[in-house]
């Protein structure tokens, strides 16, 4: 390598120990409702016994459950057709409006198969809260259940 | 130069290079398709596809950056660094197979075209969650393709090895936009952070070797050499060069490879007409200095590359008083013979 060609490799790597880790912390923070940290959780498999709410459409049938003293919640959701989206995400939000940086994103799903999802406990109930399909390629909500 | 150099043993190092190339890429994907079955079954074929080369992708690109610092660091990476280029191929195809298959997924059903439903099928621009983050990977993948077709020695020809070089610094804004599509990307969506600590982590560990060599080179570039006396400079002592080896000093913000052979010192241009490798960091075999990189040869008293080979590099005059070697940093047109010089002692 010549000379130049050094300081200019320098200055790039200069440049990227500047830019990358602002582009990568910045990224980070903007992720919505990040949960703590559980690096290694496997999906949970085991349903909780009491089904708290229930709603679904001809393609999604989704299930709040809970444990007997309320202390736990999930949320199961089925497909029940072959998704045409590949790249969906489950968002809850209350009311009418939604929109992904201010919704809560409950989890990813694929195309087809059943998912059990851990969900915060939510004091004011299900009742009319609604959960959106969103798939994140085309940002576009794809579909919602109202429960 | 393309003619290999059978004669040290390239070829056999060149296979072997290879073969753990494909046996790592086989055990990931064969690993990844594993435990992709039994903690989410659900997955499809495709997504499967899209995910393993994506990923195996992204750490062969780190691989393919680690090396050059390493190298500088430590030479006994060296050898990783003979065969970068298959790796990158390799690299690059598995990211055209992640892409081309993404696109078939995500964007061939609609009603635009869909390299076009690429840039515009989100257009949230303006927002930092919901970017249209397929726009940095498809620009990625454009320059990693340039460099994949211009990494063969025929463009490197065509295109002189400055020109060639500068292009080639592009992986480095490849490699940013790659980070930037999966921050803004899946790990807007993912909930396990996994992914975000292992692109952090990767990061990191590059800028760090990076400057850290960056850091080594500047000091062989700064290193002052005081001893002048008719043109010549003292650059070290005839004992601190060992038989076959050399040492490289930057005199006028040049470097030359100092090299002994046999009883004699030679000076030559220490940049090799390939890729620029540093021609003192390697040794003499049959004769020949021979590039560290690549195994380019150059004879030491006229810089140039053995018959049927037409490279060149300058040489300089060099001359030893008081088993000190002088060396005038002023080259002659590359390819003219230098007699080199003999300590007294030698041979005693
Ligand atoms: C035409 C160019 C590209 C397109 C259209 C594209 C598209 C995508 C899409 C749609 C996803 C999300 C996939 C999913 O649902 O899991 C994704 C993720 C990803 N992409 Fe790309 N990408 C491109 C180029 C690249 C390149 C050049 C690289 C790296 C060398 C790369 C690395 C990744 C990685 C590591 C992920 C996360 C893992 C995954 O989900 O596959 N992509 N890309
Ligand atoms: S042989 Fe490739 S750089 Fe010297």
């Amino acid at each position: 390598m010549t000379k130049n060609l050094r300081i200019r490799h320098r200055q790039i790597w200069a440049l990227m120990a500047l830019l990358l880790p602002i582009g990568i912390l910045s990224a980070w923070l903007v992720i919505p409702n990040h949960e703590p940290v559980k690096i290694l959780k496997p999906r949970e498999q085991v349903l909780l016994p009491v089904i708290a709410y229930t709603a679904g459409t001809e393609h999604f049938q989704a299930r709040v459950r809970t444990n007997t003293d309320r202390s736990a919640w999930q949320l199961e959701w089925i497909n029940k057709t072959i998704l045409t989206t590949p790249s969906a995400v489950i968002y809850k939000i209350k009311g009418e409006t939604f929109a992904p940086e201010s919704a809560e994103l409950i989890g990813r799903i694929e195309t087809q198969g059943r998912y059990i999802f851990s969900l915060q406990p939510d004091s004011t109930g299900w009742v009319g809260t609604r959960l959106i399909l969103y798939d994140f390629i085309h940002a576009q909500r794809t579909d919602s259940i109202k429960f | 130069m393309s003619v290999s150099y059978s004669a040290v043993g390239w070829n056999r190092q060149k296979k072997l290079y290879d073969g753990i190339i494909a046996a790592f890429c086989i055990t990931y994907l064969i690993l990844f398709a594993g435990f992709t079955w039994i903690f989410n079954a659900q997955v499809t074929f495709e997504t499967l596809i899209i995910r393993s080369a994506s990923t195996l992708a992204v750490i062969l690109l780190h691989i393919i950056l680690a090396i050059g610092p390493l190298c500088r660091l430590q030479s006994k990476f060296l050898p990783l660094l003979y065969n970068r280029r298959h790796l990158g191929v390799t690299m690059f195809f598995l990211a055209a197979i992640h892409g081309v298959f993404s696109i078939l997924q995500f964007h061939a059903l609609g009603n635009i075209h869909p390299l076009l439903s690429v840039f515009v099928s989100n257009t949230n621009y303006d927002s930092l969650a919901a970017f249209p983050f397929q726009a940095p990977g498809f620009i990625a993948l454009i320059i990693l393709m340039i460099m994949a077709v211009t990494s063969h020695d025929f463009w490197l020809h065509n295109l002189s090895p400055r020109l060639w070089k500068t292009l080639h610094m592009f992986v480095y804004m490849a490699y940013a936009l790659v980070v930037m599509h999966v921050m803004l990307g899946v790990i807007q969506y993912e909930q396990n952070p996994l992914l975000v600590i292992l692109v952090f982590t990767g990061s990191i560990s590059l800028i760090v070797l990076h400057l850290l060599a960056a850091q080594k080179e500047r000091k062989t570039d700064e290193a002052k050499l005081t001893a002048k006396q008719d043109g010549f400079v003292m650059v070290c002592k005839i004992t601190d060069i060992e038989n076959t080896r050399a040492k490289i000093f930057c005199v006028e913000k040049e470097r030359i490879a100092v090299y002994r052979h046999e009883d004699r010192i030679y000076a030559i241009h220490n940049v090799c007409k390939h890729q620029g490798g540093p021609l003192g960091e390697g040794r003499i075999l049959d004769g020949c200095i021979t590039c560290p990189w690549h195994g380019y040869q150059y004879l030491p008293h006229n810089g140039q590359s053995p018959p049927p080979f037409k490279e060149k590099v300058s040489t300089y005059a060099i001359k030893i008083i008081h088993e000190e070697i002088w060396l005038n940093p002023q080259p002659f047109p590359e390819g003219t013979t230098q007699t080199g010089a003999k300590s007294d002692n030698y041979g005693q």
